[in-house]
């Protein structure tokens, strides 16, 4: 392997599908999903990412007020908000690390209080799961019941 | 055999299973069936009971290669298009730039950056299809192929 190569791990983080289609819908700039995305880089399986203000600001080279905004506007849209000076949590309802189990007990123990990710009913309608396909409407012999 | 050996029990009438009887069924004029289709167990209780599995790596590849949002939604837009179980995605540039709200053009020259870098891979010219490399739709068990092959290597270095 070359020196400037770098082999991807097999380290998976969950997503929520339809907060991934909200996040595209929101006016979060290209940093600001940077941002976002290096955090969900660093959490670990509590979903706990442990980068402070000037450690994001330099690793973007932005100042440290902008992260400040940055991290306000993700908390205002229940993204990720700050834990203590140190910690950022990301909300479990939108990503997870670990196994599925992990992920369910870090969704399960967050506060009642915590911010909330508000979702356009249209994008929840979407992702209802569907009905399965009627079957068997072009036999003669076979005809759905009600 | 030992006099303590263990043995297996003896099964008694109540506990084996009764031989599943196929009877063949005849339906007469006016006779009719009702089908109830079982519903599959949900395994996941989240909003919208769907989820997307992201390998690590695509986060740091984000940041290094420093892609902007428009580079990002279509990424986004890719994973979330992309069929259960195979991670193809089939859909035309044209129906990509409707959904973004931006111009065709910039949805090929977006899509060849990320061709460039690896994340996304064509597979077909004409109408357009796609494997994402780094992602997939449902539980690990259904990993499409395209998640093995994404073992490769990515160049930091190639912009």
């Amino acid at each position: 392997m070359e020196p400037n190569e770098v082999l991807l791990d097999d380290v998976v983080v969950n997503t929520n599908s339809v907060v991934l289609g909200h996040i595209a819908s929101l006016d979060l700039s290209g940093v600001e999903l940077r941002i976002l995305f290096w955090l969900m880089f660093r959490m670990d399986s509590n979903g706990i990412a442990r980068v402070s203000r000037e450690e994001i600001a330099s690793a973007f080279g932005v100042g440290d007020t902008y992260v400040s905004k940055v991290t306000t506007k993700l908390k205002n849209h229940g993204l990720a908000w700050r834990e203590d000076h140190k910690r950022i949590r990301v909300n479990p309802h939108f990503a997870g690390r670990g196994s599925h189990e992990e992920w369910q007990r870090t969704a399960d123990e967050l506060p009642a209080d915590a911010p909330q990710i508000l979702i356009q009913p249209e994008l929840l309608a979407a992702a209802q799961p569907k009905p399965p396909k009627a079957t068997g409407q072009g036999r003669r012999h076979l005809r759905v019941v009600q | 055999m030992g006099r303590h050996a263990r043995r297996a029990p003896t099964p008694t009438p109540d506990t084996v299973a009764e031989a599943p009887q196929v009877q063949p069924l005849r339906l007469g004029r006016g006779d009719q069936i009702v089908v109830q289709r079982r519903q599959p167990p949900a395994k996941y209780d989240f909003v919208g009971g769907a989820f997307q599995q992201v390998t690590r790596s695509l986060f740091t590849i984000v940041k290094n290669f420093e892609l902007g949002r428009r580079e990002i939604l279509i990424l986004l837009l890719l994973g979330l298009e992309q069929e259960h179980g195979t991670g193809r995605v089939t859909m035309t540039q044209k129906e990509m730039a409707e959904e973004l709200e931006i111009h065709r053009t910039d949805v090929s020259n977006l899509l060849g950056n990320l061709r460039e870098i690896g994340l996304v891979i064509q597979v077909k010219r004409g109408y357009t299809s796609f494997i994402l490399a780094c992602s997939s739709l449902g539980a690990a068990t259904n990993r499409p192929r395209s998640w093995r092959r994404s073992r490769w290597m990515y160049r930091p270095s190639i912009r």
